[in-house]
């Protein structure tokens, strides 16, 4: 009896921090910590977390909070003060001259490494990959792991194995979220060191609203194995959009004026290391590049709906 | 979309909302045609293949409905307190309040650069044109005159500061526009002949532009300096930008000169330095633009091939106008 009442409080309490119209939900104990929902139908598309139910904040006291803030608060006042100055000199990047490569980040300090943030499936429990992002031997950027496509036996996901680094959100003073604008620019440039795998580079659009929290432009950069390094010129029109890893029916071009996050991630199904050397990441307006977009700009007939 | 018979309904709503808005008797109906107003431009802006405009047309919606309810209470509470003139000077504030917003003026403009970003230039133009006609008309049937002359100047400052350090050209005519609506809200306190008189040719102005920009297809300054225009474009690029600053002899000088001398003749003289100063600036601004221009920048690709023939009549016409029709208008009187 006992058994079972326990039974019926836990999945009480998992219901009210979900969607009432949820058919599935999880009873696992160990999820207490992260309320994800997994291979549930669902009849909403109102997305309640920024990051998807994953629970990353992490814990501090108040003291050590306002310790924290004391300190960033100066960086913040300089931060500002930066931007008051670049506001009076009134003199914004008007053109970006045909030719030239703007690097957005170019990968030959440690310093530039704190901007990204790796992840992979391993990190809340749904997989057993790992990835790390650190200094190589030759001086450049380093995406290393190691891909694993174990299920993890719980019962709770379908498939595993990604790995992935991303841009940190862009901040301008006082921690006010900003996006990069990268409107006088159509293509992206990176020039990198693969191992022959594929990776996927994925450029997010966060806009202001929860439909679009998970739109994300993909593109498959196919590497080459080998001691040279390959610089790959992707246009912007090539980029194709989906959301939470399923690509649209309906393809828009990607907005350029306020991407938030730029990100490479690994995930191609082959158990086994991968390493990625990064030496750039730029951008580059190539005046000869004059498609729109490359996925279904045709019309389709009125009766034909949601396309 | 050049044959879609859903916009001409659409459109034909929105020109019949703004009629019943300011030729109502009644407050209540005022109201109405807003609310008509904000639902038939809606479905004009909205368009499901691009994303960014079902943003901006939600954000749009959002602000405008909250500047309807806004009004609609205030119409309410002024019904209901009839006898009580103390609450005269908040009422009047609230509602004018909630008609700034609905225009996009200062200080509630932070939505409409944001707005004028996503829409394309067509759509700019009705947001930028029509749209201000009712508020407006209804700001003038109950105005409070300190609390306008404030918000006249803020719009004045915010206007002029806020273009300088912008590199999209829809941008910079939404902080041209906030700049303008200081004007046309001074001259509805003057009188309404004079409004429209403004109105109208601010209208033309802006038309001339955005077609010019529409033709083009150029949404951001860079597309200014790297396409091969030829030389009778950039004259009209000039003029027109002139013109729009309020410099003589163009065709924008004319309803500001009338506004500066009717506050000369009623001593304004703090209000006459804001305009004129203000003024300045975004002129400071749009000649930085038309010199890099014109003069800077002058790239001849070979891959960029702007064949412009058949609209040259077009141009070249409406450089005709800004440029003389100051001297013309005085033929009138003849």
């Amino acid at each position: 009896m006992s058994l079972l009442k326990t039974n019926v409080i836990t999945s009480v309490k998992y219901l009210r921090s979900f969607s009432v119209l949820c058919r599935k939900s999880n009873q696992d104990h160990h999820l207490k910590k992260c309320p994800i929902l997994f291979n549930t139908q669902r009849w909403l598309f109102w997305e309640r977390h920024r990051k998807g139910g994953y629970d990353t904040t992490i814990k501090t006291s108040n003291w050590e909070h306002l310790k924290n803030g004391l300190v960033e608060l100066k960086h913040e006042l300089k931060l500002f003060a930066k931007e008051l100055k670049e506001l009076y000199d009134m003199d914004p990047l008007l053109i970006a001259r045909p030719g030239e490569i703007d690097l957005l980040w170019c990968f030959n300090s440690p310093t530039v490494l704190e901007k990204f943030v790796t992840t992979c499936d391993s990190d809340h429990g749904e997989g057993y990959s790992s990835c790390n992002l650190e200094m190589s031997p030759a001086g450049r950027a380093l995406f290393h792991g190691y891909l694993d496509t174990r299920v993890p036996k719980d019962g709770r996901i379908k498939k595993a194995g990604y790995c992935a680094m991303r841009s940190k959100m862009q901040r301008k003073s006082f921690k006010r979220a900003s996006t990069f604008d990268w409107h006088l620019y159509n293509t992206l440039v990176l020039k990198v060191r693969g191992d022959g795998r594929a990776y996927l580079l994925n450029i997010s659009t966060e806009g202001y609203y929860d439909i679009t929290w998970n739109d994300i432009y993909h593109y498959i950069l196919y590497t080459r194995g080998g001691p040279y390094w390959q610089v790959a010129k992707i246009p912007f029109s090539k980029f194709v959009l989906g959301s939470k890893g399923r690509l649209q029916d309906k393809q828009t071009r990607m907005r350029f004026d306020k991407v938030t996050h730029f990100g490479i991630s690994c995930g191609d199904k082959i158990v086994g290391k991968f390493n990625l050397e990064i030496e750039y990441v730029g951008l580059e307006f190539d005046p000869t590049h004059d498609e729109e977009f490359a996925y279904e700009m045709y019309k389709t007939d009125k009766y034909i709906v949601a396309v | 979309m050049n044959n879609n018979s859903n916009k001409m309904f659409f459109l034909f709503i929105l020109f019949f909302s703004t009629l019943i808005s300011i030729s109502s008797n009644s407050w209540f109906g005022c109201w109405i045609g807003l609310e008509i107003n904000l639902l038939s431009f809606i479905p004009l802006i909205s368009n499901s293949k691009n994303l960014l405009s079902v943003e901006t047309s939600l954000k749009y919606f959002l602000t405008q409905s909250l500047a309807s309810i806004n009004f609609l209470f205030m119409i309410l509470i002024k019904f209901s307190l009839l006898k009580n003139f103390n609450m005269n000077n908040i009422i009047s504030i609230m509602m004018n309040s909630s008609l700034l917003m609905k225009m996009g003026s200062a200080p509630f403009h932070f939505w409409f650069p944001n707005i004028v970003e996503g829409l394309s230039w067509m759509n700019n133009f009705m947001l930028m044109t029509w749209q201000k006609i009712s508020p407006m008309i209804l700001l003038s049937y109950y105005f409070n005159k300190n609390f306008l002359i404030f918000m006249i100047i803020m719009n004045l400052i915010i206007g002029s500061l806020g273009g300088l350090n912008q590199t999209s050209l829809r941008k910079l005519l939404a902080f041209s526009s906030i700049n303008n609506l200081g004007w046309m809200i001074f001259s509805i306190m003057i009188s309404e002949n004079l409004w429209l008189f403004y109105f109208l040719i601010y209208s033309m102005m802006i038309s001339m532009m955005i077609s010019l920009f529409f033709l083009m297809n150029m949404y951001f300054m860079n597309q200014l300096f790297i396409n091969n225009m030829n030389f009778f474009i950039k004259l009209n690029l000039l003029i027109n930008f002139l013109s729009l600053g309020g410099l003589p002899p163009f065709m924008g000088f004319m309803p500001k000169w009338i506004i500066i001398n009717f506050l000369l003749i009623n001593k304004f003289y703090f209000l006459i330095f804001i305009f004129m100063m203000t003024s300045l600036i975004i002129i400071y601004y749009y000649i930085r633009i038309i010199y890099s221009s014109f003069m800077f920048n002058y790239f001849k690709m070979k891959w960029v091939n702007l064949l412009m023939k058949n609209n040259m009549s077009l141009i070249n016409l409406s450089s005709f106008i800004s440029i003389s029709s100051m001297i013309l208008s005085t033929f009138i009187f003849m």
